[in-house]
């Protein structure tokens, strides 16, 4: 919207095409001489959001699903549940299986085939958060004790990659949490066509905010570019009691304690923007 | 409620195993064991036995992954099917691929990588037995391996982990507190800087919580650095008199 | 005295970083585990690691396989390690051989002198570009194994600048060691 006007620096630096590594230095010194001016390549601040969007209920077939948009990103969750019986340490709770993926038709930079480690870690950092900060009750999964509870599954699938995958795969499996309904439950049997009233028991509400270093600067949600050229990379899994349960950082380069502990305050606000537009 | 947790995990201030709250492991370190690796360093940190052996840097192949400006690091990751309690499978699983991961990049900040442009270095880690904290006592052998290999780097890389178990911020989690306890917070540090290159969190903290946790982490990585200089003194002011 | 990764060496008031040691706040800090040497004539401190990686340096003998031979000039050589060093060689392994350096009498014809497939052992006489350049122009250089153009055998070694296929008798032009057919000197 508001940056859609300002995206000429952008589409200068998109004119060279990237995949190689020598052409990405070329990028990050432009980039860099943009962020030594105070601004970025899409002409936001340092710690701004792009335009977020979130829609749910879009697949009718799924228990819950959602679509998330941050600027040009774009992921779309789905909850589906099924019975099982219980891990045999926690008889009494239900589970929760959440799974993302990298699909080709994100990204030219995304292969078919087994995921890479990308995809793994992206996967991996967003369980972590849904999982440490408790995002289901999962004893109210349970149906009878050490014998049937539901399974959660969440699969997120990336449709286009613009950056920071991470937060809105997070918003975006919250978001379809918050939208599933239990099926109607028939003789053990599922009834999928018939939708109860019942929703999950969602007991928190994490969500993770993503920061990347490029140089000196630090940026909130890194887009393609910034992405493409950053040293370092920190995501902060932050609960609605500003408590945090999750921490992943990424990338060669580093980060100086203070600078963690300040970016952690930042996070917290910036979970506080993220959690409005799941309207709890 | 998780079957198998014990009910307490601090009495009377002391851990399970005996420790207090801001105790270390008792930590082994060797470098220079497998004869055949350019380098190579073997690991005891309480009940962890890590093996780390470095190759290179040498060709590239396949030859287009190769990079025209420095050296390419891999990093292997790897648990022998008999470290953990119930038999792991073999060959990597998403665990062991994100670990490699985060500790190539700890490992990638502090090698002078663009000395050898066209070239692999490869770091092999295989963890024997495990009980928590691996990912923290990988780095330290997989840096000790790369000195051995005279490898140039900034610094040596140090970690340790902190967590929260009852309540309580402890220093270096072992298996059951890393299981049932309430957070784990693995940090790498480089000690020459002190900038973080490994940071991964999971479970609850609050804001003053995590700056204790953050601290006391570096505080044990740096323990941890003067145990890695002190091997490395050792093994190599022998050779030097020997020598001579 | 020794120096370990992260150690420091010194100030930079009193010596510049050099070798294997880098510059940090002041200080100059070793990169390597290694004996730190100090160059009072350049006032630079340069460390030397117990565990060297070896680099292709001017003067260094390898041991080499010719990949292809350009007529009438040119052999390329992929390097395949440093004589008495048992690492791997770090640098971009690939060297080139001019006629002109194969020996100290005029060639006629490069292909007379080696050929696809040798193994040979050569002085690097340049290394400030990649690839190198090599040349084989004294008494131990030169090739030390050599297969029959025919039957694909390795070749003996019959006299002077002749080797001869056992198998069918098929008489080779080298120019060869002093040390052909012979294993241990690599």
């Amino acid at each position: 919207m508001s940056y859609r006007r300002k995206l000429c620096m952008r589409d200068m630096v998109n004119v060279m095409k990237p995949k190689d590594e020598i052409l990405a230095n070329l990028k990050r010194n432009f980039i860099l001489d943009i962020l030594k001016k105070g601004k970025r390549v899409d002409g936001r601040k340092f710690y701004e959001y792009r335009s977020i969007e979130v829609q749910q209920g879009v697949i009718k077939k799924a228990e819950g699903s959602a679509l998330v948009k941050i600027g040009e990103t774009e992921v779309l969750a789905g909850v589906k549940l099924s019975i099982g019986s219980p891990y045999p340490d926690t008889p009494n709770e239900g589970a929760l299986i959440i799974n993302t993926e990298l699909i080709p038709l994100a990204s030219v930079a995304f292969e078919p085939g087994p995921p890479d480690e990308n995809s793994i870690e992206l996967s991996r950092v967003v369980d972590r958060a849904l999982r440490e900060g408790e995002v289901l009750d999962l004893e109210g999964l349970c149906i009878t004790e050490g014998e049937k509870v539901w399974l959660v599954y969440v699969d997120i699938y990336t449709l286009n990659y613009d950056g920071n995958l991470i937060d809105a795969c997070c918003l975006a499996a919250v978001s379809a949490l918050m939208d599933a309904r239990f099926p109607k439950l028939e003789d053990d049997k599922i009834i999928y066509e018939e939708k109860t009233s019942k929703r999950l028991p969602i007991k928190n509400y994490p969500l993770e905010v993503t920061y990347a270093k490029i140089g000196e600067h630090i940026v909130l949600d890194p887009c393609y570019e910034e992405e493409e050229i950053m040293d370092a990379r920190i995501t902060f899994g932050i609960k609605q009691d500003d408590t945090i349960c999750a921490i992943q950082k990424g990338g060669r380069g580093s980060f100086k304690p203070d600078e963690i502990l300040n970016l952690y305050e930042d996070a917290v606000e910036k979970a506080k923007f993220l959690r409005s537009f799941l309207n709890i | 409620m998780k079957i198998g947790k014990p009910e307490r995990m601090i009495i009377n201030g002391k851990r399970l195993d005996g420790r207090g709250l801001y105790d270390l492991r008792p930590i082994k370190m060797r470098v220079g064991v497998l004869k055949n690796a350019d380098g190579s360093s073997y690991l005891e940190w309480g009940g962890n036995k890590i093996l780390c052996a470095v190759h290179g840097p040498r060709e590239l192949h396949p030859k287009h992954l190769a990079k025209p400006d420095k050296a390419m690091l891999r990093c292997i990751y790897s648990m022998a099917t008999f470290s953990v309690k119930e038999r792991k499978k073999p060959g990597p699983d998403r665990r062991s691929i994100e670990l490699s991961k985060v500790i190539r990049e700890a490992l990638e900040n502090v090698i002078f990588l663009h000395l050898f442009p066209q070239t692999v270095i490869d770091v092999y880690i295989k963890v024997l037995q495990s009980d928590g904290g691996t990912r923290c006592a990988s780095i330290v052998a997989a840096s000790l391996a790369l000195a051995d290999a005279g490898i140039p780097m900034k610094d040596l890389v140090s970690a340790c982990a902190a967590g929260k178990v009852d309540g309580e911020i402890v220093l270096d989690l072992f298996e059951i507190e890393d299981n049932y306890g309430e957070a784990d917070l693995p940090v790498a540090i480089v000690p020459k800087t002190g900038e973080i290159v490994l940071l991964q969190m999971d479970g609850n903290l609050t804001k003053d919580e995590f700056k204790k946790a953050l601290d006391l982490a570096i505080s044990g990585a740096m323990k941890v650095y003067e145990l890695q200089k002190k091997t490395l003194y050792e093994r190599y002011g022998e050779r030097y008199e020997t020598e001579r | 005295m020794i120096t370990i990764t992260g150690d420091k060496i010194c100030t930079l008031e009193e010596f510049l970083p050099g070798e294997n040691t880098y510059e940090y706040d002041g200080e100059v800090i070793s990169t390597v585990v290694g004996i730190p040497l100090k160059d009072f004539s350049t006032r630079k401190v340069h460390v030397k690691p117990f565990n060297e990686i070896p680099i292709i340096k001017e003067g260094d003998k390898v041991v080499g396989k010719i990949v292809d031979v350009k007529y009438p000039a040119i052999a390329l050589v992929k390097i395949i390690k440093i004589l008495n060093k048992k690492r791997f060689v770090a640098s971009i392994p690939y060297g080139v051989l001019y006629v002109g350096n194969i020996k100290n009498e005029a060639i006629i014809d490069i292909r007379k002198e080696i050929a696809y497939g040798d193994i040979i052992i050569a002085k690097v006489i340049y290394a400030g570009k990649v690839p190198v350049q090599l040349a084989t122009n004294e008494e131990d250089l030169g090739v030390i194994y050599a297969y029959c153009y025919n039957c694909n055998l390795p070749l003996k070694h019959h006299e002077e600048n002749k080797l001869i296929c056992e198998n069918c008798g098929r008489i080779e032009l080298r120019k060869i060691s002093k040390y052909y057919g012979r294993g241990d000197i690599i």
